[in-house]
């Protein structure tokens, strides 16, 4: 950009004081009889410059901004909690799967020395009935976290 | 903290990112004028900055809690404004800033002026404030953003810069180039009231 400052200088820096000087003159409202006609000039611009933009915003701008904001935070909220539901159902029903593996595998060994009676150390030694019990244990457990969670959305909201 | 001595700024993002109510709302106030002009003398299309306004405040809103004080919050939230306008400047394929011509170097006019120039005067003619305020929307987008930004909102040079990205001498250099194209166009129509 090939502009006055870098042509002459000095010039630049001449009139860049003449527009500096009108716009404090202008925002100090001095007399402007004492000002040479350049500055007078710029002090015309200047003026015109200070004058408020004739278009505006509404006067409720701010309380529709504000209320859409507070709008968009609900539903992001309503969004996470959902979210977050879904992940704790989640990680239960992953713990309760785990739980039952682990009966699976080790039940038997764990239970049967210790039952009082033969038949039910033979009921519990059964894997598949065990599996059975299990998954319906955390079947169960999950639909109740499920229901207490809903309860709980429905009295906040 | 002492409390009496919190920044202004500070206190009012706590309050917004604590949702206590009427913080945001006390936010847009405070800066929606700041943003109006940067956008409005940007886009030049009312309703296209009034969309604009309302999306550099929702994105505000949204993103509040990145600022980091680094700048005053009047900066980050005029950076917020100019980035929306200018996008949309890209968008409809609108220039920012006219190319620099040999015209606008202005040195022709330094010396030549006649004495006796009455300010109040010029200023009482409505004709000479309608053809002022028509030359200043004929700058370009840049142009009129800076010069608002600087005259009317009265920021310094440095807080434009933070604003625009721009250095400081390249706001200096429109600043200049703009008031001395001003003072081109006023010249004919100061013939015309004296």
């Amino acid at each position: 950009m090939n502009t006055s400052h870098e042509s002459d200088p000095a010039a630049f820096e001449r009139e860049w004081q003449l527009q500096e000087r009108a716009l404090q003159h202008e925002r100090a409202r001095l007399d402007a009889s004492a000002d040479d006609a350049r500055v007078s000039r710029y002090r015309l611009l200047a003026r015109s410059l200070r004058q408020p933009l004739q278009e505006t915003l509404p006067t409720d701008f701010a309380y529709r901004i504000a209320a859409m904001a507070s709008a968009r935070e609900v539903l992001a909220d309503d969004a996470e909690q959902r979210f977050d539901r879904r992940l704790l159902q989640a990680a239960i029903g992953v713990f309760g799967l785990v739980i039952v593996g682990v009966i699976v595998w080790y039940g038997g060994d764990w239970l049967v020395p210790t039952s009082a009676t033969a038949r039910v150390g033979a009921l519990l030694g059964n894997r598949w009935l065990l599996m059975l019990t299990a998954c319906l244990a955390v079947s169960v457990m999950t639909q109740r976290v499920a229901r207490g969670l809903d309860r709980d959305a429905t009295s906040r909201g | 903290m002492n409390p009496t001595s919190m920044n202004p700024d500070r206190e009012l993002v706590d309050a917004v990112l604590a949702r206590r109510p009427g913080a945001f709302e006390r936010l847009v106030r405070e800066y929606q004028g700041l943003c109006w002009h940067i956008i409005l003398r940007l886009v030049r299309q009312p309703e296209d900055a009034r969309e604009l306004c309302q999306e550099t405040f929702l994105r505000v809103h949204q993103s509040l809690h990145q600022y980091r004080y680094e700048s005053a919050l009047k900066s980050w939230i005029g950076r917020v404004a100019y980035s929306i306008a200018l996008r949309h400047l890209e968008r409809q394929r609108l220039p920012l800033a006219e190319a620099a011509s040999a015209e606008d170097d202005g040195l022709g006019l330094l010396d030549s002026v006649d004495d006796g120039f009455d300010l109040e005067a010029a200023w009482s003619d409505a004709q000479t404030r309608r053809d002022l305020h028509a030359a200043i929307e004929a700058l370009s987008a840049l142009q009129r953003s800076v010069l608002t930004l600087y005259h009317l909102d009265e920021l310094s040079i440095a807080e434009i810069g933070e604003i625009t990205g721009l250095a400081a001498n390249t706001i200096k250099s429109h600043l200049f180039r703009a008031r001395l194209r001003l003072r081109e166009r006023l010249e004919p129509m100061l013939g015309a009231v004296a």
